[in-house]
């Protein structure tokens, strides 16, 4: 261990320092090893501690944690910075909205399609009858959509600014033409009026424990898979790529095919946290889908820390947290606060909350007595 | 002696510029040639060409036993046994050493990269690259912090280990020190015989140690090809490009 030490700071000092940029966590054994079981702790112990009000509220800003988990994938390992991803999260949270509904309206037709003159439910909400179809939909639409829209833009070679600017487009795209649905999907007032799920009531104590019980499973799943992505070959392709796609292409991989992949895994991520908010919230409507709720996922990511995974989870319930209780005091300037916080991020912590948990532990273990820092590596090892 | 690579009336035009003009060139199996001739001759083009960065306007590039490959994105050329190697050191700096092998190593596919481990054989094959081009001891640090020889070696490696028919390089020592180049001239004998080499390169001297048949291209078409003695003796070329200095070279 010693000897190793010393290596570290001989000559070859200048090595660590450059790793380090691109995975802070995963060099660092003790946070690496403690913070998912920490966290699975904190998950399974929040509904004894949490009063349901706040216990809903972590459920639904988890279900950010996940899109932005898949965000952070995607741009923090493979640099595309996507603008859709509140798209993405609405179109998940579109497909479970569609089975609420249906639940919610027994066997007659949905409200607003009443209201507008819809006298037959439209072809394509028939499967939604069905709990698995919806789950699967939700999924399935955004990770498929995702990844042909990806192929089309990466076989055109479009990368960098250029594709954050066609995934905007993209958004205002899709949420115009939802909001043209009046009949069909709600039109600008969305999906709403939901009561229950496998007969228990959304809205009662039991509802909120067990979506927020779905949603921390979903979290821990969907950080798992994140993480065993970027803890092998093809995160380390991912960075391949980000940092040198030519080289990549004449070693005979196909970038295309691996951003596509990646966009359509980071877009079904979105989606299923979209399909389990939804459900707690209460409402989808075209205004979670646009530029702004994408933009936020995207600050949620940077204040956690792009390439961690574990940043975009803990940068996701933190920021959202202080979404909510500023929200309270400032009534309408939270946005303001947003951007102020996503500035302060870019220019003073670039590596964000992880990056910055990171430093703060290297400082301890160098100024920490002996005994400190001996317990710390052994805990590591 | 078989063909590796037999191109035909090649030409490259970039927004009316000829860079390179109804070229035809034969690189033979186990070969090192060198393409040589001043900034602007389309050495580097030609080496595009091939590798599938830079669209032919017209003329055939044949690969042996795989037919006209002119076509083919630069992904499924390097599949076919093409690597090219860059001027500038191009690898991954955030990977180790080892790391950059093994992305080089590795099935190329999207099922082989998610779901398959690295096969017995090819992480021999990475030991067996890290010691032919002295990284060994570095396999752990990131390639970014390596220095400048080694990452170039770093990426001839990263070709190497991918058993390429053909290897493309474009000036391999530029920017080496002295030790580093005639490392690097070593290091090209080992590599002559596992691949065939076409190469660019300024330094002369280089040129006459490791290559065997040199083509001279000057203003995008071939001025005279043959060996560096006898091309360092045609006037044409000594008018054009090299001067009395490199005849010197040449003479010995």
């Amino acid at each position: 261990m010693s000897a190793k030490a010393g290596a570290g700071g001989g000559p070859a000092g200048l090595a660590p320092a450059a790793t380090r940029r691109s995975r802070p966590i995963a060099r660092s054994p003790l946070l690496a090893r403690l913070l998912p079981v920490l966290g699975v702790g904190a998950l399974a112990a929040a509904p004894f501690v949490l009063d349901p009000f706040h216990l809903g509220l972590l459920g639904q800003f988890l279900c950010f944690g996940i899109a932005a988990m898949g965000l952070d994938l995607l741009w923090g390992y493979g640099g595309m910075m996507s603008l859709a991803q509140g798209t993405f999260f609405s179109l998940g949270a579109y497909c479970m909205a569609m089975y609420l509904k249906l639940a919610a309206s027994g066997g007659s037709l949905p409200d607003f399609m009443v209201w507008n003159g819809v006298s037959q439910l439209p072809g394509f909400w028939y499967p939604f009858h069905h709990f698995a179809f919806a789950l699967a939909a939700a999924l399935l639409v955004p990770g498929l959509l995702g990844g042909f829209v990806g192929l089309l833009i990466f076989r055109q070679r479009v990368r960098g600014v250029y594709f954050a600017i066609l995934t905007q487009a993209f958004a205002v795209v899709v949420t115009t033409l939802f909001i043209g649905e009046q009949g069909m999907l709600g039109g600008f007032n969305g999906l709403t009026n939901f009561t229950s799920l496998f007969g228990i009531q959304l809205a009662s104590t039991r509802g909120v424990l067990d979506l927020y019980a779905a949603s921390a499973l979903a979290a821990i799943c969907a950080y798992a898979v994140c993480r065993a992505l970027v803890t092998g070959r093809f995160g380390r392709l991912l960075i391949a790529i980000r940092d040198g796609e030519n080289r990549v292409r004449y070693l005979g991989y196909d970038p295309a095919v691996f951003k596509a992949f990646t966009f359509g895994l980071a877009c079904a991520l979105a989606g299923l946290g979209g399909a389990l908010y939804v459900g707690q919230i209460g409402i989808i409507s075209p205004a979670a889908m646009g530029v702004v709720p994408s933009i936020e996922i995207v600050v949620l990511v940077a204040v956690g820390g792009r390439g961690t995974i574990a940043g975009a989870i803990i940068g996701a319930v933190l920021v959202k947290f202080l979404e909510n209780g500023l929200n309270s005091l400032f009534p309408g300037g939270w946005q303001y606060l947003l951007g102020a916080l996503f500035i302060l991020t870019v220019v003073a912590f670039p590596r964000g909350i992880a990056g910055v948990a990171a430093d703060v532990g290297r400082l301890w273990r160098r100024v920490a007595p002996t005994g400190a820092a001996e317990s710390g590596r052994g805990m590591g090892v | 002696m078989s063909t590796v690579l037999a191109i035909h009336g090649l030409s490259v035009v970039f927004d009316g510029f000829h860079a390179v003009q109804d070229v035809s060139l034969t690189v033979e199996q186990g070969s090192v040639h060198a393409l040589i001739g001043p900034n602007g001759a389309g050495k580097t083009t030609l080496l595009d060409a091939v590798c599938g960065r830079v669209r032919p306007a017209a003329g055939r590039i044949l690969l042996q036993g795989r037919g006209d490959i002119g076509r083919l994105p630069e992904h499924r050329r390097a599949r076919l046994g093409i690597g090219r190697k860059f001027q500038t050191p191009s690898i991954f700096p955030g990977l180790t050493v080892r790391e950059n092998l093994e992305l080089a190593a590795a099935p190329p596919s999207l099922s082989g990269t998610l779901f398959s481990g690295l096969h017995a054989e090819r992480t021999a094959a990475i030991a067996e690259i890290l010691e032919t081009t002295r990284l060994t001891g570095a396999q752990d640090l990131p390639a970014g912090a390596l220095a400048h020889g080694q990452k170039q070696w770093l990426e001839i490696g990263m070709l190497l280990v991918q058993e390429p028919t053909l290897l493309l390089l474009d000036e391999p020592v530029a920017g080496m020190t002295a030790a580093e180049r005639g490392e690097t001239a070593a290091l090209m004998a080992t590599i002559a015989q596992r691949a065939t080499v076409l190469l660019v390169e300024h330094d002369m001297d280089f040129v006459r140690r490791a290559a065997g048949t040199v083509t001279v291209l000057h203003e995008g078409r071939v001025l005279c090809e043959g060996s560096m003695a006898e091309v360092a003796a045609d006037p044409r070329v000594v008018a054009s490009y090299l001067g009395r200095e490199a005849v010197r070279y040449a003479a010995g």
